[in-house]
């Protein structure tokens, strides 16, 4: 798998999951490949309901891999205005194509300029996704 | 390939703390790890318990529908409850004859990698088939087999700040109600799928080992510290934790939690069946001389290995589906 973390996203360094800032005030979210590799391949992906709010740090959903399910955290508090329905029925185009039509839910976020301080981006990334990517090597986790 | 000799994640030095609950009613089997999991931060002990439940029940995984994997009907009939939990994995029928080991550690103390938080916490389990003389081994990332077949069930799932990890072993089994209570297509699928699982799926009494529950919790535990090299400190749960697991048991027996995910409109009978690692139950619906027929097949490794329809035509589809892909008849 390549892992390559584009530097236009914002990372949420704790939970691998970026986001894309789309026509103000819309984020689109996705887990970034590091994430899903420590998953493996999702069988199970579900969502919040469209139009529920969800805060910062609380799950938006839950995937599940390997009979494991792992809570999927909120970068950013808003509105899900929609769902990604392709990867619903089919949760294995996450890991497909985690930056493109794997993204998972777009966020109407009134909050992004805020919440947006505590994610990475640009220059950023690089020293992260590095340092990341160092540290899952050497305990084993990727190749 | 993936090496198995890969630098093992820095372990703490500090003992893990073990429940050794024994029998607890059903709710409190799947409330007690899951309250623990909840309420757990970086400092809280790594915490196993073991426990069996003192009555049948039955639990689904976190994303099943319940009404297509489960006939309501006579599970009422056979007064047994439902839970849900927060892990993943499939529908599992629960009961005294069965010892429950659940892991609950902080993420923190975790490979990040789900296979290797199985392996490292399924090592016990393991080791401890092996000391019994029934060629344990971990097999397709998260299954326990014996003398190479299944004797348990596996779950696992981040809760809170926790990575837990749940199994079971079979010290015997109830083939019957849990093929009676699966919500199949026809009769054919059930009566392939409970024949399959019990070629497939062994328990330790089967295997000659009739040790009492006692004996495998100290040996289970033995094998944990040994698996893991970290000392087992036993403690009672606290009251306040008792009260925790109750609500949660309250909770994951809900109908609301249980109609998680529950479609509109009418809920199809399950397709699939999971019955090991390798070996499925499949319903397929075949052409044959311009007729459509229903087929129930068993898939080991994608290849149809055995297969029950009730038409007249079943030794013409034999012929023609045995020992081909499952995938030729999607």
């Amino acid at each position: 798998m390549a892992y390559n973390f584009p530097e236009h996203l914002y990372f949420e360094k704790k939970h691998h999951v970026w986001c894309l800032p789309e026509t103000n005030p819309l984020i689109r979210i996705g887990i970034d490949p590091l994430g899903l590799s420590s998953l493996g391949e999702l069988a199970y992906l579900s969502l919040n309901p469209q139009g529920s709010e969800v805060r910062k740090g609380q799950p938006l959903g839950m995937l599940e891999a390997s009979k494991m399910t792992g809570e999927l955290i909120a970068p950013v508090s808003g509105k899900i205005v929609d769902r990604n329905q392709a990867v619903l029925e089919n949760p294995l185009g996450v890991n497909e194509d985690p930056y493109g039509t794997g993204w998972l839910v777009l966020l109407e976020s009134e909050s992004w300029k805020e919440d947006s301080k505590q994610l990475i981006t640009g220059q950023e990334v690089e020293e992260w996704s590095q340092d990341e990517l160092r540290r899952y090597r050497q305990q084993g986790w990727i190749d | 390939m993936r090496s198995s000799n890969r630098p093992k994640a820095q372990l703490p030095e500090s003992s893990i703390r073990l429940i050794r609950a024994g029998r607890l009613e059903p709710g409190l089997t799947q409330g007690l790890y899951h309250s623990l999991a909840r309420g757990m931060t970086e400092s809280s002990d790594d915490t196993i318990t073991l426990c069996s439940p003192s009555s049948p029940y039955l639990c689904i995984g976190y994303h099943q529908v319940l009404e297509s994997v489960l006939d309501i009907n006579v599970c009422r009939e056979l007064n047994l409850p439902i839970l849900r939990r927060h892990l993943g994995g499939g529908t599992t029928y629960l009961d005294s004859n069965q010892i429950f080991y659940q892991c609950i550690f902080h993420n923190s103390r975790v490979p990040a990698r789900t296979d290797l938080v199985y392996q490292m916490m399924l090592g016990a389990p393991v080791l401890l088939l092996n000391r019994m003389g029934l060629r344990g081994r971990l097999r397709a990332v998260n299954e326990v087999e014996a003398n190479s077949v299944r004797v348990a069930g596996i779950g696992g799932g981040r809760v809170g700040e926790a990575m837990v990890v749940v199994g079971n072993l079979l010290l015997d089994f109830d083939y019957n109600v849990m093929s009676r209570v699966w919500k199949t297509p026809d009769p054919l699928f059930r009566k392939l799928a409970q024949e399959t699982m019990q070629e497939r799926v062994g328990t330790l009494n089967r295997m000659g080992i009739s040790q009492t529950h006692e004996s495998i919790d100290l040996l289970l535990a033995k094998a944990f510290t040994d698996s893991l090299e970290r000392s087992l400190e036993e403690s009672e749960p606290e009251k306040h934790e008792i009260e925790a697991a109750e609500e949660t048991a309250r909770d994951l027996a809900s109908h609301e939690f249980l109609s998680l995910h529950r479609p509109s409109g009418s809920v199809l009978p399950m397709k699939s069946l999971k019955i090991s690692a390798d070996v499925f139950i499949h319903q397929r619906r075949v052409c044959l001389d311009d007729q459509q027929l229903d087929v129930a097949v068993r898939a080991d490794n994608g290849i149809i290995t055995d297969l029950k329809t009730d038409t007249k035509q079943s030794k013409k589809l034999r012929e023609l589906m045995m020992g081909t892909s499952l995938s030729e008849w999607n």
